[in-house]
């Protein structure tokens, strides 16, 4: 348990000094704030719900000041709605291990599950570990801090897409899990080139390790069981054709489409995607108009709600420090 | 399967109150002839033009408001079965496209020709409503959010849905049949680098019309439920209404709500 807490503690501090105002941050604005942007408190917990398993990464997250600094983070966005923004173990869809970040339309609220990134140290060991013994050649360096702390901001970008596209009534024609990978990614570009890179990589390695749908066909068509009070995805994540009935993309795609928006935002800070033969040469030949496609649709929908003085604001912030960024 | 072509999507029945629907002024059709007279597509090409498919589809298009003309043709497209769709140009079918929809009804229902029409029918609606669906986004500038085939797929399943359960069951129930027959190819497995696609697996399409069609039409398609996990199926509802939101914000002020409601009262499909 000792052994869990401390593990999950070094996962939330290289995860969160995207948020952390380190001493070699530059000062927080004081007037970056938005008042329909409030961190969730219950019963005087600061928005940090009690919890026992996950004592040390709660303390790490209050010590941070992650869920205030997140607030910061998006006070341009002016939502007409209140966003609610807290971290729990076990309220809503926080649930057991494996449970990540998550927005819930209803209520309005991201909810920062303390139990995600519990598997990210050996994801993200593996990944380094494959890059050390040129087992992805070619493939771009990263760092294990960089993977998981870049994931870690992904996902919190991403559930933070489904807020907006939720709070200003966003039209979505595509798929909206992939809508909210594409903001993540758009958002991601968008911040310094350091950052940028850290939350594409952090993102598409995680998905890169994630794995792929079963490749031989079923015998018979998938047949959900009305009377099982189970939701099928075991039985179904087995199953060569119900494997892609998921409103996410498989890994892959997601990891591709990641890095298409990266690429045809900045060919050249992203060029070694390509060299490497990471993103094929087919699919990047496409990403130039899928980025232009996604900054249309974000000046479209979402910059009208944007005030550009507190965009600058949060550009002039050092919310990573560079040190792990290396 | 020619001749189910010709009736397949816009074969409108006339009833007792039939207005006549003028056709889109700016929309130009186009049935280019293949270029070898001994071409393997002259039967379809011929086809086509004798039941005025493009013809029909002028009057279904006609309540909505381009802001300039668009060319839809039929069209040999060197073996390719899509011709992608690109900004000022024309939107296409193509002929092997048909000829490929034909071959899988057959190996499909190889010995029931009405239900190999019925498959031709579905797919071949599915198929133009997409085309057009990506000059739609063009020419009305949307925006899109998420990816654009995917966009132009769950557009296609949302308007099959606006004609009543008939054109619906024909229109997504065998373009589904049709999207389960190519996932179960063995050469049509995805595995690596074939995930890098902009388009998605025909898995992946199938569940998109199979959940937006339950979500719009729970009456009409609830025993989808008995082939969708439940996690995704209690997403459908939801999945619908956000296709349906879009398509009001952005599309619907392009209609012309009078000959829109002229389009809906005639029997597609039949």
């Amino acid at each position: 348990m000792n052994r869990y807490r401390v593990s999950t503690a070094i996962i939330v501090v290289g995860a969160l000094a995207l948020l952390a105002a380190s001493r070699l941050s530059a000062q927080i604005p004081a007037d970056l704030s938005n008042s329909k942007i409030i961190v969730y408190s219950a019963e005087g917990d600061g928005g940090y719900r009690q919890t026992q398993k996950y004592a040390g990464v709660r303390d790490t997250m209050m010590k941070l000041r992650v869920l205030e600094k997140y607030s910061q983070f998006l006070a341009p966005v002016r939502f007409p709605y209140t966003l609610r923004l807290f971290a729990s173990e076990d309220v809503g869809d926080c649930k057991g291990d494996g449970s990540s970040p998550y927005y819930a339309s209803g209520v309005r609220w991201i909810n920062m599950c303390y139990q995600f990134g519990a598997d990210l140290p050996a994801m993200a060991d593996d990944i380094v570990q494959r890059l050390a013994s040129n087992r992805l050649p070619g493939f771009p360096r990263a760092s294990r801090e960089q993977i998981i702390m870049g994931l870690y901001a992904a996902v919190l970008m991403h559930e933070t897409g489904h807020a907006i596209f939720d709070l200003l009534s966003v039209p979505v024609f595509g798929r909206e899990e992939d809508a909210a990978d594409e903001m993540a990614a758009y958002v991601a570009v968008h911040l310094n080139k350091d950052v940028a890179r850290a939350v594409v990589l952090g993102f598409a390695y995680y998905w890169y390790g994630s794995g792929n749908p079963p490749t031989r066909p079923p015998k018979s068509i998938f047949k959900s069981d009305p009377n099982s009070k189970d939701e099928d995805a075991g039985k179904c994540f087995s199953d060569a054709i119900c494997a892609f009935a998921d409103m996410h993309g498989t890994s892959w795609q997601r990891m591709y489409n990641m890095l298409c928006i990266a690429y045809g935002s900045d060919h050249a800070a992203f060029q070694d995607l390509v060299d490497a033969g990471w993103l094929p040469k087919d699919r990047a030949a496409g990403c130039d108009d899928e980025y232009k496609r996604a900054d249309f649709a974000f000046r479209q929908t979402v910059l009208p709600f944007v005030d550009v003085d507190l965009v600058n604001k949060v550009r002039s912030v050092q919310w990573f420090n560079p040190s792990d960024l290396k | 399967m020619l001749s189910c072509v010709g009736s397949a999507l816009f074969a409108a029945t006339a009833n007792a109150q039939s207005a006549v629907i003028p056709d889109n002024p700016q929309l130009v059709t186009s049935y280019v002839r293949p270029q070898s007279p001994f071409s393997p597509f002259v039967p379809i090409y011929n086809g086509l033009m004798k039941r005025h498919v493009l013809e029909d589809l002028k009057q279904f298009f006609g309540p909505l408001r381009l802001p300039r003309t668009l060319v839809v043709q039929v069209s040999e497209c060197g073996g390719a079965t899509t011709k992608t769709y690109k900004p000022g140009g024309p939107v296409t079918i193509c002929y092997e496209l048909v000829d490929q929809i034909g071959k899988a009804a057959a190996e499909m229902a190889p010995n029931d020709q009405g239900q190999q029409d019925q498959i031709v029918n579905g797919a071949f609606v599915q198929a133009m409503l997409v085309e057009l669906s990506h000059a739609i986004f063009d020419l009305l500038q949307v925006p899109i959010w998420g990816r654009e085939s995917d966009a132009a797929d769950r557009l296609a399943a949302f308007i099959m849905l606006q004609f009543g359960e008939d054109t619906a069951k024909t229109a997504i129930f065998n373009s589904a049949q049709l999207f389960l027959h190519s996932a179960l190819t063995p050469d049509r497995i995805w595995t690596g680098t074939d995930f890098a696609k902009a388009t998605s697996p025909e898995a992946q399409r199938m569940y998109e019309y199979m959940c937006i069609a339950v979500g719009g039409d729970e009456p009409s398609f609830g025993w989808v439920y008995n082939y969708m996990p439940k996690f995704r199926a209690g997403s459908c509802a939801e999945d619908y209404a956000k296709i349906e939101g879009a398509f009001n914000l952005r599309i619907m002020p392009y209609m012309d709500p009078n000959l829109l409601v002229q389009v809906r009262a005639r029997r597609w499909l039949q």
